[in-house]
């Protein structure tokens, strides 16, 4: 493609001087994403490392279950079974999405962003007049974001010898263009009713479903380095499974923390169970783990530290702000409005809010 | 499937619809169902009654044009086959699309505008079930505005009273206003759920008006019922 679009340079006489210099260096990139398997050991052993974690804690979860006297709160297995059951759902779509190379990933985001979005309206209480902006988020926005990020695929180039990266445009989209033409489109529904709070509620669901989410795939088209500045040679797709683990991990560490060592509640209003216990001894403990795994990143052991901890305070921020919306809805999980059991939106609040977060960091430090 | 009338199957849907073989049919209702249950994400809850292949009314509220059909889809598949779900004639009739995708969910057209006497709404849709289809029907006759319930017709009460045997299964449809309100064309797939409640009779003695404000009080009762 750059060849090609090279040799449309109009000027001859330069031209020798100018198609030896770059091909070398294409070439050489060549070499590097050749280099850069998809999916590598690292990858594989992190994969296998958390099956093995889920199989084990299945199958002592069926035993205390299957036993006479229970030793734990019934109630409590309960809810760990289910919790279990939406992770081993999780990993295998997240696997399945990673089996299918970028694009299956991005796509497989795009899906959890449209079902997330789907449960954050229908709790909302919108209007009739919001019903054309509502479709404009849910079946424009939504798949826009995640075409933008995924045309990173296609290996176009544009300007002729840049691969395409527009980047530049979907982490501006929704919150510019978007903020500005759902509350247009809804004065233009003739009905100013709550008219403030109905475009909020909208962008809101749009920035936490749809626009942060997408930073998560957005892990995929990365050109990582290591903080020394050399080019990483792991996998990409190695290292979005390790923030969504990462995201997952610091959730039950702060609720395991809060659960036996929790006293001060940060906002009872809003959440019973979130402590200070919980977020300081779920991030530093998160952190450990993060340091553990950085073997998968390229990270250093102390940079995955940190990282981590931020993935676990930004993803109880998600948390907490999530609660507070379903508190003042009255609903104590997205999913039991209509289906009885916790929804996709319970289960990536976390994701939600670390994903832009970790996603600048990195690509701050550790890209370009 | 026969329909009402003859003119409903005229155009080049009636005659795709004639010339479909019986498997194309059936893959296009399947295919309606997918797409509806898709866009509705729906979830059906039963309370007090079971998915059972027995002739029954279901009567539900109506807030849309996707009621029908996506009740219809809601129902387990050997119920779904044997299930008519009665549909406003002046919408779903209207244009050889949509009267095709109507006569794929089985859907019975009723023109609201020409009641005639011997073709009374209830005449014709005791003569099109026989004593095989189960029927869905909307007692409010057309679709509410901000989704509060209106009156039932009397029609319930006729069928009611003429088939004594068929159970009457109370519905409610949640949502689903939001997802195609009155006027609009293209749908938001947010997310609903039906109730379906105990099946109710008409006792012997009871009069008209209180039979259907009983009606409407069990459908309006599965409103607040907790999952």
């Amino acid at each position: 493609m750059s060849e090609s679009g090279r040799s449309l340079v109009p000027v001859a006489g330069i031209q020798d001087s100018v198609l030896t210099a770059p091909m070398e260096a294409a070439t050489e990139v060549a070499q590097q994403a050749v280099q850069r398997a998809w999916l590598n050991l690292p990858t594989y052993t992190l994969l296998g490392v958390v099956l093995a974690v889920l199989a084990i804690s299945t199958l002592v979860a069926r035993y205390l279950d299957h036993q006479s006297i229970p030793s734990v709160q019934p109630a409590m297995l309960k809810r760990f079974m289910l919790r279990l059951r939406a992770w081993w759902m999780m990993c295998v779509a997240l696997v399945l999405g990673l089996m299918l190379h970028r694009v299956g990933t991005v796509i497989l985001f795009m899906l959890l962003s449209f079902w997330a979005l789907r449960e954050f309206i229908t709790m909302t209480p919108t209007r009739r007049g919001d019903h054309r902006a509502l479709f404009l988020s849910l079946v424009i926005f939504t798949p826009l974001q995640y075409l933008l990020i995924a045309l990173g695929s296609t290996g176009l180039e544009y300007p002729v010898g840049r691969p395409i990266d527009f980047y530049g445009l979907y982490s501006i989209m929704i919150p510019v263009y978007a903020s500005v033409i759902i509350p247009a489109w809804i004065a233009f529904s003739n009905d100013h009713k709550r008219f403030l709070d109905r475009a909020a509620q909208i962008q809101a669901g749009l920035m936490v479903c749809v626009y942060s989410l997408s930073y998560a795939p957005a892990l995929l088209y990365l050109d990582l380095k290591t903080s020394a500045g050399v080019d990483w040679k792991g996998s990409n797709a190695g290292f979005l499974f390790y923030f969504v683990l990462i995201s997952q991990l610091a959730d039950v560490l702060q609720w395991t923390w809060g659960r036996f060592a929790g006293k001060n509640v940060i906002a009872p209003s809003v959440s019973g169970s979130r402590t200070w216990e919980g977020l300081i001894g779920g991030a530093l403990s998160t952190g450990i783990f993060g340091a553990l795994l950085s073997w998968a990143t390229p990270f250093q052991m102390w940079e995955a530290a940190i990282l981590s901890m931020i993935v676990a305070i930004m993803g109880f921020a998600g948390g907490m702000t999530m609660s507070a919306i379903k508190r003042d809805r009255g609903v104590n999980d997205y999913g039991t409005l209509v289906m009885g059991h916790a929804g996709v939106l319970d289960r990536i609040d976390t994701l939600c809010f670390a994903a832009p977060v970790f996603y600048h960091l990195t690509r701050f430090f550790f890209s370009q | 499937m026969a329909a009402i009338t003859p003119e409903f199957m005229s155009g080049w849907a009636g005659r795709l619809q004639e010339a479909s073989l019986p498997w194309l049919r059936r893959l296009t209702g399947g295919t309606i169902a997918l797409v509806a249950n898709l866009v509705s994400g729906v979830t059906v809850r039963w309370i007090d009654c079971k998915p059972e292949i027995r002739q029954r009314i279901y009567f539900a509220n109506h807030t849309s044009h996707l009621d029908a059909v996506v009740l219809w889809a809601a129902l387990p598949k050997e119920i779904r086959a044997l299930t008519r779900p009665v549909a406003a004639a002046d919408y779903w009739g209207a244009g050889g699309f949509r009267r095709y995708i109507a006569n794929s969910f089985h859907a019975l057209l009723i023109d609201r505008k020409e009641i005639k006497v011997h073709q009374s709404p209830v005449e014709i849709m005791l003569r099109e079930i026989t004593d095989v289809y189960s029927l869905i029907v909307f007692p409010e006759g057309s679709r509410a505005v901000d989704g509060k319930m209106g009156e039932f017709k009397s029609g319930l009460y006729y069928l009611a009273k003429k088939r004594p045997d068929i159970e009457l299964v109370p519905v409610y449809m949640d949502n689903m206003n939001r997802i195609l309100p009155r006027g609009e064309f293209l749908p938001v797939p947010l997310l609903s759920s039906i109730t379906i409640g105990k099946p109710i009779r008409l006792e012997p003695g009871e009069g008209k008006v209180e039979f259907l404000s009983r009606a409407r009080e069990t459908v309006q009762g599965l409103k607040d019922r907790e999952p």
